[in-house]
C-alpha cells in the first residue's frame, strides 16, 4: 500500500512537471545541468508554461532559479513560429529558417491601440487600433504600427520610457520604439468586464482580477502582456543578431516641440522584451525581462575595460558621453537625434539572480543553437526574473503585502527602465513595486497593468 | 475595527509595571516611533558597515548563530518567526542586524546573550523576553540592555546604544531597517514616504492586527512555492 502511494506521488508529481513546463506532446531538449531530479530545465517547447515548476530546494537562489527557468521557457514559447491558430507551430522550431528568425506567437496577440479605441468602441481580437491616413498608403494587414502618443498621454508611451523620463536613441540616431500586448485571456478579461472604456470601467463595481495561469488545470494560461523595445534597422548592424519585422513608423504632429505628422515604413529590431504573467503563485504576477545581447555593458564591463567593439546604445570610444542620461530636447522621433543614448547597465542585481541568469541563459543559448546556428534567439539574454517571496494564497495578494515582497527587489531593463535604474524605494526601477501602483481612469486598483488607464 | 493593541510576545499580554525597567518594553517603543521617524527625516545618517558584513557567506556555524539570533528576535519582539526571518529572504534583515549589533558591541557580548537565549528554550516566548529584557529589575545587566537596543532595532530600524541614556538613536541601520521596521506593523500604518499598499487603501480600515504578523497572529507572510 505504501508502496503503491509513493508511486503515485512520484507520478503525480512527473505529470506536474510536465504540464507546468509544457512539455506535453513535445520531446524536451534539456541543456541545463541537472542537479536534483525534480529540478525545472529550459526546453524546447512551444507550449507557454502555465506556472512556474519548482524543485524541491525552496531557499531564496533556488527558487530564483525555478522562475528564471519559467521566463526563458515562456520565451522561447511566445517566440515560436505560430501556427494558423496563432499558438506555437509544434512541427517548427524557433529559428530553424533560411534566415534564423520567425514570426513570433506573442506577435500575434492584441496591441493595446486595438484595446482601448477612441469613443470606447467594443474591440474585437486581432483588429488593428486605428490606422492614421498618413499611414494608410503603407499598410498591409498584420503589419505592426509603432506609433508615438500625444504628451498627455506620455506615461508609458511608446517613445518615452517610463516615467517620461526620456526616449532612447542608438547609436546611430535612431529613436528606440515600444508596443504593448495582451494575450487572449487577458484581452477577454478586459471585453468581457467592459474595461475597455471610460464609460465601463466607471460601471464596474467589483475589484479587477485578471484570470491567473494554473499548474492544476492543464494549460491554462493566464493573463499575459508584453512590452517589446525596437530599434530602427540599419546599415551596419550585425546580420543574424536580431529579431527583425517590418513596421510603420508613426508619429502625431506636435506642437512642443513643433513638428509634422509623419509616417514612415521601416524594418526594425527587437532590443527589449517584458513578459509579465499572472500565475497562480503570483498574484502580483511573474516579471520576466530580456534584452538583445549587444544592447549596453555592464558598469563592471565598463570599469574593467572589458568591452565590445560595437554595443546598440553605448559608444565605447566615448570617455564624454553621459552616461544614463536623456537626450538633449527637442525629441522629434522622425529625425536622427544629435545625441545617442550612452547606456550602461548599473549593478542593481543581487549576486544570486546575476549568478542565475547567467547559468540560465549560456543553457538557454546552446539549447538555441541546437535548432539552428544561425538562430536569432540565441542572441537575447535574461537580465532577471522578479518575482513574489509572500504570493499570499489562491491566486490572491495577502492584504499587509499587496507586493508580495518581490525578489530580486529591483529590477530594469536597459532600453525600458534605463534612466530609473537605483536601489531606493518608490524611485527606482521595480516591476511589481510599479505596477502595484497601477489603476483604472475611476481610480480603482488595476490589478498591476497601467493599460486600463488608456481607456476612453 | 480592528485591533489596535501594542504587541506582545505570543502567548500572553505583558504584565504593567511602573519599575525604570519598564521603559524598554514594546509598548513604550512604539510611544518612541515618532522620535526615530523624525530622526531619519533629519538625516541621523545610515551606515553600511553592517550590511557589507552581512553580504559574506555564512559558515555552518554562523548560520546556526544568525537563527538563534532569529528566534531571540521573535520572542523579543513578539512577531511570527516568519516575519523576522522569511524562509526567502529578500531583505536578510536578519543578517543585517546581527552584524550591527556585532559591530556595535563585539561579538563576544552579542553571544553571550545569544547564549542567554539558548539556555531558556523551552519557556514561552513572554518568559523568555521578560528574562533577557530583565523586565523586573531596576538595575538591568549588559546583555539585558543590549537587548533592549536589538527590539528597538527591530521595531524602528534604528541603533540605539545599550550604554546610552539617550532617547535618540545613533543612527538608522539602513533604508531597507527604516521602512521595515516592525513599529509600521504594529501601528496598522506603513513608513512615511513608503507604501506598497494598493492604490486608495487609505479609503478603508487597515487589516486586522493579525494580518501583520503579532506573534498570537495566523498570518503575517509566507514563501513561494
Amino acid at each position: 500500500m505504501r508502496v503503491l502511494r509513493a508511486i503515485t506521488t512520484i507520478v503525480g508529481v512527473s505529470l506536474l512537471l510536465v504540464v507546468t513546463q509544457g512539455w506535453e506532446g513535445t520531446a524536451p531538449a534539456a541543456a541545463d545541468a541537472p542537479v536534483a531530479s525534480t529540478r525545472p530545465r529550459i526546453t524546447l517547447s512551444p507550449v507557454i508554461p502555465a506556472s512556474p515548476a519548482f524543485g524541491s530546494d525552496d531557499s531564496l537562489a533556488a527558487r530564483h532559479a525555478d522562475f528564471d527557468v519559467f521566463s526563458w521557457n515562456s520565451f522561447i514559447a511566445l517566440n515560436w513560429p505560430s501556427g494558423r491558430d496563432g499558438s506555437g507551430d509544434p512541427n517548427r522550431q524557433p529559428g530553424a529558417g533560411p534566415t534564423g528568425d520567425n514570426p513570433t506567437v506573442w506577435e500575434g496577440y492584441q496591441e493595446i491601440s486595438g484595446i482601448f479605441l477612441p469613443g470606447g468602441q467594443v474591440p474585437t481580437w486581432g483588429n488593428h487600433g486605428e490606422i492614421p491616413p498618413v499611414c494608410r498608403p503603407f499598410f498591409k494587414t498584420g503589419m505592426r504600427v509603432l506609433s508615438q502618443i500625444g504628451k498627455t498621454e506620455a506615461l508609458l508611451s511608446e517613445t518615452v520610457q517610463p516615467f517620461d523620463t526620456g526616449p532612447l536613441i542608438d547609436q546611430r540616431g535612431g529613436y528606440a520604439h515600444f508596443e504593448i500586448l495582451a494575450n487572449r485571456g487577458m484581452f477577454e478579461y478586459i471585453l468581457r468586464n467592459g474595461l475597455y472604456s471610460r464609460a465601463g470601467q466607471k460601471s464596474f463595481t467589483g475589484l479587477v482580477r485578471f484570470p491567473c495561469g494554473s499548474r492544476v488545470q492543464v494549460g491554462q494560461v493566464g493573463a499575459l502582456m508584453i512590452k517589446a523595445a525596437w530599434k530602427l534597422a540599419e546599415p551596419g548592424d550585425a546580420p543574424g543578431r536580431f529579431h527583425r519585422a517590418e513596421a510603420l513608423i508613426y508619429t502625431p504632429s506636435m506642437t512642443d516641440p513643433p513638428a509634422k505628422e509623419s509616417c514612415s515604413r521601416q524594418f526594425v529590431e527587437l532590443v527589449g522584451f517584458h513578459i509579465g504573467h499572472k500565475v497562480d503563485v503570483a498574484p502580483q504576477w511573474v516579471w520576466s525581462t530580456f534584452e538583445q545581447v549587444d544592447n549596453a555593458p555592464t558598469v563592471d564591463d565598463v570599469e574593467s575595460g572589458k568591452l565590445k567593439a560595437h554595443y546598440n546604445f553605448y559608444n565605447p570610444a566615448c570617455r564624454s558621453c553621459a552616461v544614463n542620461t536623456a537626450p538633449t530636447r527637442p525629441w522629434i522621433p522622425y529625425q536622427q537625434a544629435t545625441t545617442p543614448s550612452q547606456a550602461v547597465r548599473m549593478g542593481i542585481l543581487p549576486k544570486f539572480a546575476v549568478t542565475s541568469a547567467q547559468a540560465r541563459n549560456g543553457a538557454a543559448a546552446a539549447l538555441l543553437a541546437t535548432v539552428s546556428g544561425k538562430s536569432v534567439w540565441q542572441y537575447y539574454e535574461l537580465i532577471s526574473t522578479q518575482w513574489p517571496t509572500d504570493p499570499g494564497s489562491g491566486c490572491i495578494a495577502r492584504s499587509t503585502a499587496p507586493n508580495g515582497n518581490p525578489a530580486p527587489a529591483f529590477l530594469a531593463n536597459t532600453t525600458l527602465e534605463l534612466y530609473v535604474q537605483g536601489s531606493t524605494a518608490n524611485v527606482s526601477s521595480s516591476c511589481i513595486g510599479c505596477h502595484g501602483n497601477a489603476a483604472m481612469t475611476t481610480g480603482a486598483a488595476a490589478d498591476f497593468t497601467y493599460m486600463l488607464q488608456r481607456a476612453k | 475595527m480592528s485591533d489596535r493593541r501594542t504587541p506582545q510576545p505570543a502567548d500572553e499580554q505583558e504584565p504593567h509595571t511602573t519599575s525604570a525597567a519598564d521603559d524598554a518594553t514594546r509598548r513604550d517603543f512604539l510611544k518612541r516611533v515618532g522620535l526615530a521617524v523624525g530622526a531619519g527625516a533629519i538625516g541621523i545618517p545610515f551606515t553600511t558597515g553592517a550590511r557589507e558584513a552581512a553580504a559574506t557567506s555564512p559558515s555552518a556555524d554562523e548560520e546556526d548563530r544568525r537563527q538563534n539570533f532569529a528566534k531571540m528576535s521573535a520572542a523579543l519582539t513578539g512577531f511570527l518567526p516568519n516575519v523576522i526571518s522569511p524562509r526567502q529572504d529578500v531583505l536578510s534583515l536578519t543578517r543585517v542586524y546581527l552584524a550591527e549589533a556585532d559591530l556595535e558591541v563585539g561579538k563576544d557580548q552579542v553571544d553571550q546573550l545569544i547564549g542567554q537565549f539558548v539556555s531558556l528554550q523551552g519557556q514561552s516566548p513572554q518568559q523568555i523576553a521578560n528574562t533577557l529584557l530583565a523586565t523586573a529589575s531596576t538595575n538591568p545587566p549588559r546583555t539585558a540592555l543590549l537587548a533592549r537596543s536589538v527590539v528597538k532595532m527591530w521595531y524602528l530600524g534604528s541603533w540605539y546604544s545599550p550604554s546610552s541614556a539617550s532617547s535618540f538613536a545613533d543612527h538608522v541601520v539602513s533604508p531597507d531597517a527604516y521602512t521595515n521596521g516592525l513599529a509600521w506593523r504594529a501601528a496598522q500604518a506603513h513608513a512615511m514616504g513608503y507604501s506598497e499598499l494598493s492604490f486608495g487603501y487609505w479609503s478603508t480600515a487597515p487589516p486586522a492586527l493579525a494580518a501583520f504578523g503579532i506573534g498570537d497572529g495566523t498570518d503575517g507572510g509566507g514563501s513561494n512555492g
